[in-house]
């Protein structure tokens, strides 16, 4: 005995693969968003955590903090410890306002694991890192 | 059971669909964002414990130390601190005292590793 409702409601008629396949790209759609997001969140850590130690090493080098030298001993760290894990590091400024903190600012490429249209004018993440000498 | 060609026409069994889009679909995308999402926990957790350990390593230079932070660390995050493999190297300084020392810790889980750096 097969059991059929028809409902003279038009938007209930038609079949249900489009909607099972609908919700399974919705899915795996939702999946590699969550992906892109975690990656972007990691490649920043990883540029917080290259900016700080590039600023420490510029502090470590500067026995008196000068804006003229501090981007020449960043770039030199950043030229001897290639960083694993980021694409095209750029140093994008290495000053000292005060005269005791190094603020450094790197850029890097990020690509997302999947590289899906949607992602591909998100490129560029900067992130900064502070050091500072003690009085 | 007949099965039908035609995508939108409304003939047909629910069951089958059902079976087909609900399981046969469903299921492996939901192996691959169990599978993705857990290798990405993996990253997050080396990432961690090379940041902690390092700053460890800088404040008290000494390798058992150092060790012990990366077992509590592996731990904390659920992992076994027997397949965590890590490797420090410093320079110029090769025992990580002298001030002005680089010190490069790299960790390893498998087939995913981080590294982080920081001067003494």
């Amino acid at each position: 005995m097969q059991l059929r409702y028809r409902v003279s409601s038009s938007s209930e008629l038609g079949s249900m693969a489009p909607l099972g396949i609908g919700l399974s790209l919705l899915s795996l759609m939702t999946t590699l968003v969550i992906l892109a997001a975690g990656s972007i969140y990691l490649s920043e850590r990883r540029l917080t955590s290259a900016a700080e130690s590039t600023a420490l090493y510029a502090l470590s080098r500067s026995d008196q903090i000068s804006n003229q030298n501090l981007p020449r001993y960043a770039g030199e760290f950043l030229e001897m410890h290639p960083l694993s894990g980021l694409q095209q590091v750029s140093l994008i400024e290495a000053s000292s306002r005060d005269g005791f903190t190094v603020r450094v600012r790197l850029c890097s490429l990020w690509r997302p694991i999947f590289d899906v249209y949607i992602f591909s004018e998100v490129g560029m993440i900067c992130s900064e890192g502070l050091a500072r000498r003690g009085k | 059971m007949k099965l039908s060609t035609d995508l939108l026409g409304d003939r047909g069994y629910a069951i089958v669909d059902f079976i087909g889009f609900g399981v046969l679909l469903q299921i492996p995308v939901l192996m691959f964002s169990t599978f993705a999402l857990s290798l990405q926990h993996q990253q997050f957790a080396i990432e961690a414990i090379a940041r902690h350990a390092i700053r460890a390593h800088v404040l008290v230079p000494d390798s058992s130390n150092t060790m012990r932070v990366i077992s509590e660390l592996a731990v904390d995050f659920g992992i076994k601190e027997s397949e965590v493999i890590w490797e420090l190297k410093c320079s110029p300084d090769p025992k990580c005292v002298e001030q002005g020392s680089i010190v490069r810790l790299d960790v390893k889980l498998g087939g995913l590793s981080a590294a982080a750096l920081q001067g003494i």
